[in-house]
This record gives structure tokens, C-alpha cells and sequence, in this order.
């Protein structure tokens, strides 16, 4: 390969470097989506749960009639209403509070409008890095979300309080595990291949 | 030095490389944007690795320019960086 050869090449990476950086950025956006949509759920199917046993708890204890039925209908949809309300107004505080990695989008605007250069590839591939690692941290708080959906689900249809409390913890340890060993492999992975990269300079 | 910050390293070789001809040294330091003490630092060490030939203009003034093994070297960070965006996963 030629110099001249060599120049287009190296051109020719550092604009699919930004091709790539765009197509990054935009899964990162979805995935923001997503994980807000799961966040939104969860918190919704708690607040209905807690509700549901509060009102259930006490229509049981209270009401032993011909109105039981009706009661508890009651309070399976006042903690329907619970949740849906907590829910959406969840929703809107996170979609006005908008993606915390606007950042990048800013700086991949900056790069597409002059000539990339290799300098420039590095700061955006730190600027994904950390984004990807502020997204695997998130799953830290996601793991207590899934374990509490957990909870819900044995506890209903189980109708087993005390298995549902182990299946919580059981999903809750499982997926923080996964979250911290993802998150710490990730990082190391990245500063060594920096390292290695300057060795063999 | 031990270990050269990669960010200042990428400016070096990117400013040689863009520059494409032979560059005055108080050229290139204005071109990095490094104070002396430091430049001179980064200029030991792209030279020590051989990254960077001399040659003289018609005056006797020094010129630099990037190498073959720094022309080698600006490849390999480019394909690099090209690589690991690749593999990098959310």
C-alpha cells in the first residue's frame, strides 16, 4: 500500500469512526428509552401492589359481608388508579428531566462540522466509554427495580409473601452481581487496550 | 516521560500528519498548544520512538516532519480507535 493509499485509508476510518459514534449515540437513546419505559413500569406495578395489599389487608379484616366482593374490587382498582397516576407522573419527570448523555450528541455535532481528526476519535471514544458506563451503572439501580418486580410476581401468584421476599433477593444479588462484574470488566478492558496501545507505539 | 498522555500524542501526530510537508519545531509547538518545558518533553519522545525525521530548509533551519514508522504509527492509532469504537457495547 502506498502512502497515498495509506492517507485515504486513514481518512476513510476516522469518517466511519463518526458513522459509528452517530450509530452509538442513537442506541444509547433508544436504550435510555427503553430503560425508562421498564423504570415507569416497575414503579407503577409497586405503588399498585403496596397499594392493593393496604386496602386488601384492610378490607379483609373490616368488611365480612355481602360487600366484600365488591370492596375488594374497590381496592384492586383504587390501587390500579395508584399506580397508573404514580406511573405517568414518573414518566414526565424523567422526559422532562431528558437524556443525561446529551453531551455526546453535542460533541459528535462539533466533530461532523469540521475535518476528524485522530484527536478528536480519541475524546469521542472516552465520551462512549463513559456513557456506556454511566448506562452499566444504571443497571445497578435496575437490579432492585427487577428484584421488587420479582417480589410482586411470586408474591401474587404464589400468593406467598415469604417466597416472594426470597425470590426479590435472589434477583435483586443476581442481577448486581452481573451489573458491578459487567461494569468493572468493561473499564479494565478499555484501560488496558489504551496501555497496550502505547506499548506497542 | 513514562507514559505520554494518548491525547497529546494523537495532536502531534495529527498536526504532522494534516501539515503533510516538513514544519518548523515553534510551529509545531503553537500547532500542539503545549508550553515549552512540556513540548520539548513530547518532542523527546516522538523523536526517541523515531516518529519524527529532521531535515534543513535552505536557510540551515531546522524542519521536521513525520517519519515512515510516525506515518506507521498514525495508522495504527486511527485503526485503533476505528476498532475499539467497533467493539465497544452499551
Amino acid at each position: 500500500m502506498t502512502s497515498e493509499q495509506n492517507g485515504e485509508a486513514a481518512d476513510k476510518m476516522l469518517s466511519g469512526m463518526i458513522r459509528d459514534a452517530d450509530e452509538y449515540y442513537a442506541k444509547l437513546r433508544s436504550q435510555y428509552r427503553s430503560q425508562t419505559r421498564v423504570h415507569v413500569a416497575i414503579v407503577g406495578s409497586v405503588i399498585w401492589f403496596a397499594v392493593f395489599v393496604a386496602l386488601g389487608v384492610a378490607v379483609y379484616f373490616n368488611v365480612h359481608g355481602p360487600n366484600f366482593d365488591l370492596d375488594l374490587l374497590w381496592a384492586f382498582l383504587t390501587a390500579v388508579a395508584s399506580g397508573v397516576i404514580t406511573a405517568g407522573a414518573m414518566y414526565v419527570v424523567r422526559k422532562q428531566r431528558g437524556f443525561e448523555l446529551t453531551g455526546l450528541g453535542a460533541q459528535l455535532d462539533r466533530i461532523k462540522a469540521g475535518k476528524a481528526s485522530s484527536e478528536d476519535g480519541l475524546r469521542l471514544m472516552d465520551s462512549m466509554h463513559a456513557a456506556a458506563l454511566t448506562m452499566r451503572k444504571r443497571r445497578l439501580d435496575s437490579a432492585f427495580e427487577y428484584g421488587v418486580g420479582a417480589f410482586i410476581l411470586v408474591s401474587v401468584v404464589g400468593l406467598n409473601a415469604g417466597l416472594g421476599a426470597l425470590a426479590g433477593v435472589i434477583t435483586y444479588l443476581y442481577f448486581r452481581f452481573e451489573a458491578l462484574r459487567d461494569y468493572e470488566k468493561e473499564d479494565k478492558r478499555y484501560e488496558d487496550s489504551k496501555k497496550e496501545l502505547l506499548l506497542s507505539l | 516521560m513514562e507514559r505520554p498522555d494518548l491525547y497529546v500524542l494523537a495532536r502531534f501526530l495529527d498536526t504532522l500528519y494534516e501539515n503533510g510537508g516538513p514544519m518548523k519545531k515553534t510551529n509545531l509547538q503553537m500547532r500542539v498548544g503545549l508550553n515549552y518545558p512540556r513540548f520539548m518533553e513530547y518532542f523527546e519522545w516522538v523523536t526517541a520512538h523515531g516518529f519524527i525525521q529532521q531535515q534543513k530548509d535552505d536557510d540551515g533551519a531546522d524542519l521536521y516532519s513525520l517519519s515512515p514508522q510516525g506515518i506507521d504509527a498514525y495508522h495504527r492509532l486511527v485503526t485503533w480507535i476505528r476498532e475499539t469504537m467497533k467493539g465497544m457495547r452499551i
